[in-house]
């Protein structure tokens, strides 16, 4: 299992690279931005203003003002609700459709299979690799912030990164399960990319509908993204019970769903 | 001793019967040849033996272990090569061994393969050209001495020089006592290498002997041609692969008395009798119904 995760990390680590600088870079980007958007602050509330309070709502901007008062804010607004989240989609996604639906399709699942080592330590080998992929992009594409707003001498607090951090892993652990389970379903990467995408960007519209209609508002349990809140993570210093429950509930699911299911599909290249 | 025994195998897919009851034995150290024409069930029986499938109903036993329960236990006696073999394109030949020896966790000694096939480690798999391929799944196969090699069409698209070199290791490898499975499609490889040999059709057994009684059986290739059109009736042991005007080309099983006496009834130009060759006799395994 060692060997098959250090093998996994070493065949994605540019990927992994990208991403991790992708993600530092802006980061850096919009801590450059900041000093210039805050000094705009009072314009760009006006601006703000005008805009119906659903729509601001839908897209996670429910108190525009704050989001120019503190760098944390900011960031939960611009990068951790929006760009954030779909570099981590991306990055887990991908390495979740080559994990396994990628191998089967090349057929060098063949290799694996028939050295002596289970299929549940495969499929656990790839899994870890993906999460350790994830770890390490949370640490510095959250953490990152914390120099930077020193070096730019904005207010931060350290305990708000950790909830952020941790809300960030648990979601992006969510979708990695998500697209673990999907991979040992297919046999084609590409089916699993297009499956996972497509829940998740079902989820993201379920979320979008409940904020804009109070009638639909329940939609939103149904939704990563209602519990993947930036927001209250950076600015408010706080992550739901709710939360944790459901990522955990559904890493729990879907990491198992995929391990039964590897061991016990027939596999033909 | 029975290394490898299959009992009963039945494989589905869906109402689609891939492997319809496959039984047979193999004895150690022996070489068996898995034959049969495309479709018929010998990648499917393979895939199964390596528990990358798992059968419908029936069982497999390696070395007296499960191949489903006991797979991992299984294959640490299992050397496989497909003759499709597929490796990860960015790697190099030596990461493709050193993983293999990572996972075998077990002594492997590649190098004097690795010598004996001239293969170059340092170059990447999606640059080897198919027969290097070949010869690096064979490396990845054998480098920890399997008891038990399972090879699916093995030399398919190599060059005569490699076919040898595949036979030379295989034949080395039974010296040692190791048990061969080996399908194919080539009868001269069959008839080099194997003791015994099974023939698969329609995901049934048809046949299993040795090569040397399968060759005895009786079965001849008649060619007569007339000196005049004939209609003429050679009866049920007959098969009639050809007919023109004034000739006829057939095969025929047993005894082939009964058939020259009816010939001599017509007025025969030429008429010629040779014993079948082995592909002779195979194609007419997989002809007949």
């Amino acid at each position: 299992m060692v060997a098959i995760f250090w093998r996994t990390i070493k065949d994605r680590l540019t990927s992994l690279i990208i991403f991790v600088v992708i993600g530092a870079f802006l980061v850096w980007l919009y801590a450059s931005m900041f000093p210039g958007i805050q000094s705009q602050g009072a314009k760009l509330q006006e601006l703000m203003d005008a805009y119906p309070p659903e729509l601001m709502k839908a897209f996670g901007i429910e108190s525009p003002g704050l989001a120019f008062s503190k760098f944390e804010n900011f960031l939960a607004m611009e990068q951790y609700s929006f760009t954030w989240p779909i570099l981590v989609i991306s990055l887990l996604v991908g390495w979740g459709g080559a994990a396994i639906a990628g191998e089967v399709e090349k057929g060098t699942i063949e290799l694996l299979l028939s050295q002596p080592i289970s299929r549940t330590k495969i499929f656990f080998g790839k899994y870890l690799s993906g999460l350790f992929a994830l770890a390490v992009f949370v640490l510095v594409s959250v953490y990152i912030a914390v120099p930077l707003a020193a070096a730019y001498g904005f207010d931060y607090s350290l305990s708000n990164y950790h909830k952020m951090a941790l809300v960030g892993f648990l979601f992006g652990w969510s979708i990695l399960s998500l697209a673990m389970f999907a991979s040992t379903l297919f046999a084609e990467k590409g089916r699993v990319y297009f499956v996972s995408i497509s829940i998740i960007l079902g989820m993201y519209v379920l979320n979008l509908v409940a904020n804009l209609k109070d009638n639909f508002g329940d939609l939103k349990y149904f939704s990563f993204f209602h519990y993947f809140d930036a927001n209250a993570a950076l600015m408010d210093n706080r992550v739901d019970s709710l939360t944790l429950l459901v990522f955990g509930s559904t890493i729990i699911l879907f990491t198992a769903l995929g391990g039964l299911c590897f061991a016990k599909r027939d596999i033909s290249t | 001793m029975k290394t490898i025994v299959i009992k009963d195998l039945k494989k589905n897919y869906g109402k689609v019967a891939a492997v319809n009851g496959v039984s047979l034995e193999i004895e150690r150290g022996e070489v068996f040849g898995f034959l049969g024409p495309n479709g018929a069930g010998k990648t499917t029986t393979i895939r199964c033996l390596l528990d990358f499938i798992r059968p419908t109903s029936g069982s497999i036993t390696i070395m007296g272990k499960d191949s489903v329960s006991q797979s991992v236990d299984v294959k640490r006696e299992v050397g496989y090569l497909s003759g499709d073999v597929r490796l990860y394109g960015n790697w190099t030949g030596a990461d493709h061994i050193n993983l293999v020896k990572k996972l075998r966790g077990c002594a492997t000694d590649a190098s004097k393969l690795i010598d004996r096939l001239n293969f170059n480690v340092k170059v990447r798999a999606k640059n080897l050209s198919s027969g290097n391929k070949q010869k690096l799944g064979l490396i990845l196969a054998l480098a920890h001495r399997p008891k038990v090699i399972i090879l699916d069409e093995p030399t398919v698209g190599l060059d005569p020089l490699l076919q040898n070199t595949v036979y030379d290791l295989l034949l080395e490898a039974k010296k040692e006592g190791a048990t061969i499975f080996m399908s194919s499609h080539y009868l001269h490889e069959v008839e080099l290498a194997c003791d015994r040999v099974g023939i698969i059709k329609n995901g049934a057994m048809v046949e299993i002997d040795t090569i040397n009684n399968i060759k005895n059986k009786r079965l001849y290739k008649v060619k007569a041609s007339f000196n005049q059109p004939v209609e003429v009736d050679l009866g049920e042991t007959v098969t009639v692969t050809k007919t023109g005007e004034n000739m006829i080309e057939a095969h025929v099983r047993g005894d082939i008395n009964p058939l020259v006496k009816k010939l001599g009834h017509y007025d025969l130009k030429d008429l010629e009798i040779e014993r079948a060759s082995l592909e002779d006799i195979f194609m007419e395994f997989y002809r007949k119904d």
